[in-house]
């Protein structure tokens, strides 16, 4: 949607992108990157070799596009984000995992039952081991869960920057492209690709991308559109190639349509766009 | 909608629940001071081969007056439990007649909820965890269309921790003005033959099973491990000068919220009790209260070796030598483990001992095992004003909240 379809909406929430990262993995690399003892860039710590076994695709994923986000910010080290928050924004985290964990329970009962289902599959999970991975002690928070997890997410990451919860907040989305279907056996039945967003947000008016991610609110509902990792990375890079650095965007809404999420200019520190 | 104000007074004026313990605040409220457990050997499904066979249900969820009682019965068990205590709380604070005239916000702390979903129709031999397409409307869009609320809505987990972040981002809306009424608080429906299992295969579960009533023991000696709960618990929270205005009955300020992560481990606490702490005086710091001001704690303690002690070294890094003055309870010895609805169902525990002027004892206290000032047994006759409530989750995600009567 063109910026003059949009009906008249007020602002809610906003924060500055300071950079971000976007990776699209097939199942292969997923495996393969699970297995990295060094899953963030240095300076950053290791990670006990046991962090990333158990997790959801969807998670793995997530750390990735954190590790790309570091580094197209230099591969700062993890002093600056110590309190920094982690909201983390899955869909359907864990369906291959619990088509074969629901029928290995009708088959052998509560013993065949893996005890990873919930720290690995529920909502809070990939939020967790993000906040693992990264060795902050700001707040993690799963958000979403659903098609329309997008929304929540960011909703969720402007709200804690609103009330100075936290200095910044890492938000990631996840999502399968398009969405995982499994067969019995947990593998899917046609090519799909985990697409995982990091943004690096701040609560100030221009981050390094020259870009703000917006909340708004529509005075009329609008068609629903699930707000994804690759919806989102597109818009930036579109922004980034039309080297726009004014106007706003929208990209995405919850799901009544009314409340919107959007891509905006960053501000200079006397207001003015950049 | 209204204007911005960052330390506008927020009030909770309403609050609805389907637990263990009842489906109203006062069966909750007698059956908390009475000492009463919710425990109870599991007969909704087989159990012979479990390890644990003992949890505090919900059972009998009443369908809420707007709705028809056919379709309620067919809907699953957590949208049952989220319509019928959302809609008791707005009954309850007074907007439900009037939530058309308002910005209603809905944050949500559900966090296995695809996995309910999912079980349940798999063992009665459906496909819906194969099938995406059967999952377009989650829980929280269903619930929000079905009460035709119209405010911001979310749905979150830090696993146990969720109530109290749905609290505390509820509180951000209204003193923004994203929403003018926000419902807040948890839900989960995980006493399921697959879920009792994976908790039970975790080791994180008491074994008691001979003793339901006695088996969930926070504090206590001879405890090992908790007792999954279920339940929806949920709060109407408006701002101060807006209940004041209409003369609404406030139960408690939300006064403050910490949060932290303890970066560890995925499922055990940290041993080093500075990270929570500092949720603890993040907490305190914001309502801008001194630790020896606390007249109360509700603590997580959820009946774990582990998790109790480190929870009391916590307190007493935060709290020094005033933690010998301030009683300390855990409810979950009678609700049990509510999970993502623990948050909320304990800061109705702390109203209970604000509205009336007696804490909630731990039951089945019989061999203390923590150097804290515990209500052991029965409820303790105090004037409480300003209590503090833990809840830590899975993940790392500790959380405190402050609430404070008035």
């Amino acid at each position: 949607m063109s910026p003059s379809q949009t009906p008249p909406t007020s602002d809610l929430l906003a924060a500055a992108i300071e950079a971000h990262g976007l990776v699209r993995l097939a199942r292969p690399e997923i495996a393969e990157y699970r297995r990295r003892p060094d899953p963030l860039p240095e300076p950053w710590p290791a990670s006990r070799s046991s962090t990333l076994r158990n997790s959801d695709e969807q998670t793995v994923a997530a750390v990735a596009a954190v590790r790309q986000t570091l580094e197209n910010m230099g591969n700062p080290g993890p002093s600056q984000f110590k309190d920094w928050g982690v909201v983390a924004a899955s869909r359907f985290l864990g369906r291959s995992n619990l088509v074969l964990a629901l029928d290995r329970f009708k088959d052998e009962g509560p013993w065949g039952v893996s005890p990873h289902l919930i720290p690995h599959f529920a909502l809070h999970a990939q939020a967790g081991a993000l906040s693992l991975i990264l060795g902050g002690h700001g707040p993690n928070l799963g958000a979403g869960g659903g098609f329309f997890a997008g929304s929540d997410g960011v909703l969720t990451a402007l709200s804690w920057l609103d009330s100075r919860l936290v200095p910044g907040v890492w938000l990631v989305l996840t999502n399968w492209s398009p969405e995982y279907r499994p067969d019995l056996n947990g593998q899917p039945l046609e090519p799909t690709h985990c697409e995982a967003l990091a943004l690096a947000l701040s609560p100030g008016q221009g981050g390094n991308e020259s870009a703000r991610l917006l909340m708004v609110e529509s005075a009329e509902p609008m068609a629903p559109s699930p707000v994804t990792a690759g919806v989102i990375a597109e818009g930036l890079e579109g922004w980034r190639a039309r080297e726009r650095l004014a106007g706003r965007e929208t990209i995405g809404t919850d799901s009544t349509g009314r409340y919107l999420v959007e891509l905006a200019a960053g501000l200079d520190p006397e207001g003015a766009s950049t | 909608m209204t204007g911005i104000d960052p330390r506008r007074a927020v009030w909770i004026t309403g609050v609805g629940l389907a637990t263990p313990l009842g489906h109203d605040f006062e069966t909750l409220e007698r059956n908390l001071l009475e000492g009463r457990s919710g425990v109870v050997a599991v007969s909704s499904f087989p159990t012979v081969d479990y390890p644990s066979r003992i949890a505090a249900p919900v059972t009998a969820i009443p369908c809420p007056p707007s709705q028809s009682p056919e379709r309620f019965g067919h809907l699953p068990r957590i949208e049952r439990a989220a319509l019928w205590s959302i809609e008791s709380a707005l009954r309850d604070s007074g907007w439900w007649d009037r939530r058309h005239e308002v910005h209603v916000g809905l944050v949500l702390g559900l966090g296995a909820e695809w996995m309910e979903l999912w079980e349940v129709d798999r063992l009665a031999g459906g496909d819906r965890v194969q099938d995406p397409a059967q999952d377009e409307r989650s829980t929280l869009d269903r619930v929000r269309a079905a009460l035709k609320l119209n405010g911001p809505s979310v749905t979150v987990s830090a696993a146990c921790a969720a109530s109290n972040f749905a609290f505390e981002i509820g509180r951000d809306w209204i003193r923004r003005g994203l929403a003018d009424v926000c419902v807040v608080g948890g839900c989960e429906m995980a006493v399921t033959p697959v879920g009792l299992a994976t908790f039970g295969n975790l080791r994180a579960l008491s074994r008691r099973n001979d003793e339901p009533a006695r088996a969930s023991r926070p504090f206590d000696k001879g405890r090992d491990g908790f007792v999954l709960g279920e339940g929806g618990v949920f709060c109407v929270l408006e701002a101060s000068d807006r209940a004041r205005g209409r003369g609404a009955n406030a139960y408690a300020e939300v006064a403050g919220f910490g949060a932290s992560s303890d970066a560890h481990h995925h499922v055990i606490p940290s041993p080093d009790p500075a990270p929570a702490s500092r949720a603890v005086r993040q907490a305190l710091r914001d309502a801008r209260v001194e630790p020896h001001e606390i007249d109360h704690i509700n603590a997580h303690a959820t009946g774990t070796p582990v998790g109790d002690a480190g929870e009391a070294a916590v307190l007493r890094l935060v709290f020094g030598e005033a933690l010998d003055a301030i009683p300390t309870t855990s409810t979950k010895s009678m609700t049990g483990h509510l999970l993502t609805a623990a948050g909320a169902i304990e800061a109705l525990a702390c109203i209970t001992a604000m509205r009336r002027g007696a804490i909630p004892p731990t039951i089945n206290l019989d061999e203390p095992d923590a150097d804290l000032f515990l209500v052991a047994r029965e409820a303790m006759p105090r004037r409480v004003s300003t209590v503090v409530s833990n809840s830590f989750g899975f993940g790392g995600a500790n959380s405190c909240l402050v609430l404070r009567s008035v």
